[in-house]
């Protein structure tokens, strides 16, 4: 197994999705892929102050 | 076409009639619900073999809304622009009885136990639910028909129709129904208005409740109209927006009714051009680009005020609407996606792993982010009152093209997201149609809540144009025809 297999048998072993690799290898290679291409693309330049969407609120409505 | 006509004069072509145009004719006694019922079924049932709108028409059921509804109005209680008239709804959306399959065999056998808030409020209007109408696998699968026939363009069947809200697309163009409910995530109700030549509102985050509705993302998803006019958008607005307290977003933010200011103009309303989505963030098909100026153009000859306005990059928005929407529909699907994998289309199945394979992080990241681009929005409609901006920037590609990782694809999946990040009301309407035949469409944006302003400024458009007047001719394509 070469390195790159090895991670994605971590990967999806922790994603419990080991039952779903072995039927559908290129599926989640892809799925690991296109995650990585997501993250790498959202800007990284946030402050201290910048805070999370929606803002937690306690009204009652919970 | 025949026409279905009594009293005084005919009413012609009956399935292009406007939900406002068949309102006036039930009230002056010239068309009847079950006479307008009728004579859609008959069009459904001879097109749409062809372009797979319905998943479940629900026919029965229909015709015996519209029989109440023919004796209600007959009997002097008119309940409103909605009664009588039928509408369709997008598959992920709970009619009490009728299956919610959300276009997936994991669903095949998911009959609803009750009507989700916006369907309990088109049945308190009087509305006829026609039935169930396609949308892509659980709303962000791909185009291509996986274990549903795959829907297609009424302005040209090799076509997609837009998606996810399909159905509703395709059938309005079709001239299947006056009305549809959609839902929008990244897209979904103007995606297909921009493919099909119609109209999808996004209303403000919270406006509409989102009970009943099987989600795609909790924090981004809407519900919304799709209709022919931006006059029938505005009705159906009025019909559904209301708090509910099920849904933990909902808001009371109605003030009076959405079809008021329908007909004030845009003469001195700031409207403010985003050019840089189109013209350097995705670059736009040149057709498109040309059909918006020319849209502008219209809305500075109405007495607009049009200045250009620069948005954070499409693909910032783009990156944090991924993030958030992969991240929270995994959440959703991770137990199937663990042990019954072979139940998902290979689109969709690719799409919502990748969601298992964000890190909390990212999910953290891009909703600080989020709160970034609204305040960015925010700030440019201290400057203007509406923003016009490009719907699609490409017309309907092949249904194989919008798979994960197709050129046409990840150019389409940026187009309409900014106001899925932000919760800003956007609207999507047509502009024109292509060389090739088929619509063009730009969208409208307007400030949290200010649906009024919006559907005002898009009806001015929609009455200075022509557009959306054109309509396909489904003879040309139909076998026999």
């Amino acid at each position: 197994m070469d390195r790159l297999d090895a991670e994605l048998v971590m990967l999806a072993r922790l994603a419990g999705l080991e039952a779903t690799l072995e039927k559908y290898p290129e599926d989640i290679q892809f799925a690991v892929s296109d995650a990585r291409s997501f993250m790498k693309a959202l800007a990284s330049d946030l402050g201290p102050a910048d805070e999370p969407w929606p803002p937690m609120r306690v009204d009652g409505r919970l | 076409m025949a026409a279905h006509a009594r009293g005084r004069s005919p009413v012609m072509d009956l399935h292009w009639l406007t939900a406002s145009e068949i309102t006036k004719a039930f009230q002056g006694g010239q068309l009847s619900p079950v006479e307008l019922l009728r004579h859609l079924l008959a069009r459904i049932s001879r097109f749409d073999p062809m372009i797979n709108s319905f998943v479940t028409l629900d026919q029965e059921a229909a015709e015996s809304d519209a029989r109440a509804a023919e004796a209600e109005i007959k009997a002097g209680r008119w309940r409103g622009p909605l009664h009588g008239i039928p509408v369709a709804i997008k598959d992920i959306i709970d009619v009490s009885g009728l299956p919610t399959k959300c276009q997936s065999r994991l669903f095949r056998d998911n009959i609803a136990k009750s009507d989700a808030f916006v369907i309990e409020r088109l049945r308190q209007a009087g509305a006829v639910i026609l039935g169930k109408v396609a949308t892509f696998e659980f709303a962000i699968g791909g185009a291509a028909g996986d274990a549903f026939p795959t829907v297609r363009n009424p302005w040209n069947p090799a076509h997609h129709p837009g998606g996810s809200s399909a159905g509703s697309g395709a059938g309005l163009a079709a001239g299947f129904f006056p009305l549809s409910i959609g839902t929008d995530t990244g897209g979904s109700l103007r995606h297909p208005a921009a493919a099909s030549g119609v109209v999808g509102l996004k209303p403000t985050y919270g406006l509409v409740s989102r009970r009943g509705v099987f989600p795609v993302s909790f924090t981004l998803d809407h519900v919304g109209p799709m209709t022919r006019s931006v006059e029938d958008a505005a009705a159906v607005l009025d019909c559904i927006a209301a708090q509910d307290p099920a849904d933990s977003s909902s808001v009371s933010a109605k003030a009076g009714s959405y079809t008021s200011d329908l007909g004030l103009g845009v003469r001195g309303l700031r409207i403010g051009f985003v050019r840089n989505f189109h013209e350097t963030d995705v670059v736009a098909d040149p057709e498109v680009g040309h059909a918006l100026d020319a849209a502008v153009g219209v809305l500075k000859s109405l007495g607009a005020d049009v200045t250009d306005v620069t948005l954070p990059p499409l693909p910032s928005f783009a990156a944090v609407n991924r993030i958030i929407q992969h991240s929270e529909i995994w959440s959703v699907h991770k137990p199937w996606l663990q042990t019954r994998p072979e139940e998902y289309g290979v689109t969709t199945r690719r799409r919502l792993m990748s969601g298992a394979f964000l890190s909390a992080d990212a999910y953290v990241a891009a909703q600080r982010n989020r709160r970034r681009l609204i305040g960015a929005v925010n700030e440019v409609f201290q400057q203007v009152d509406i923003l016009v901006a490009a719907n699609a920037l490409d017309t309907a590609g092949t249904p194989e093209e919008y798979d994960t990782g197709k050129p046409i694809d990840v150019r389409n999946r940026q187009a309409r997201v900014p106001f899925n990040v932000t919760g800003h009301p956007a609207i999507g309407l047509m502009t024109g149609l292509s060389r090739a035949g088929l619509p063009m469409s730009m969208q409208m944006a307007s400030r949290h809540f200010e649906e009024a302003l919006l559907l005002r400024a898009a009806a001015a458009f929609q009455r200075a144009t022509p557009h959306h007047a054109l309509h396909p001719r489904l003879e040309a394509h139909a076998p026999g025809d």
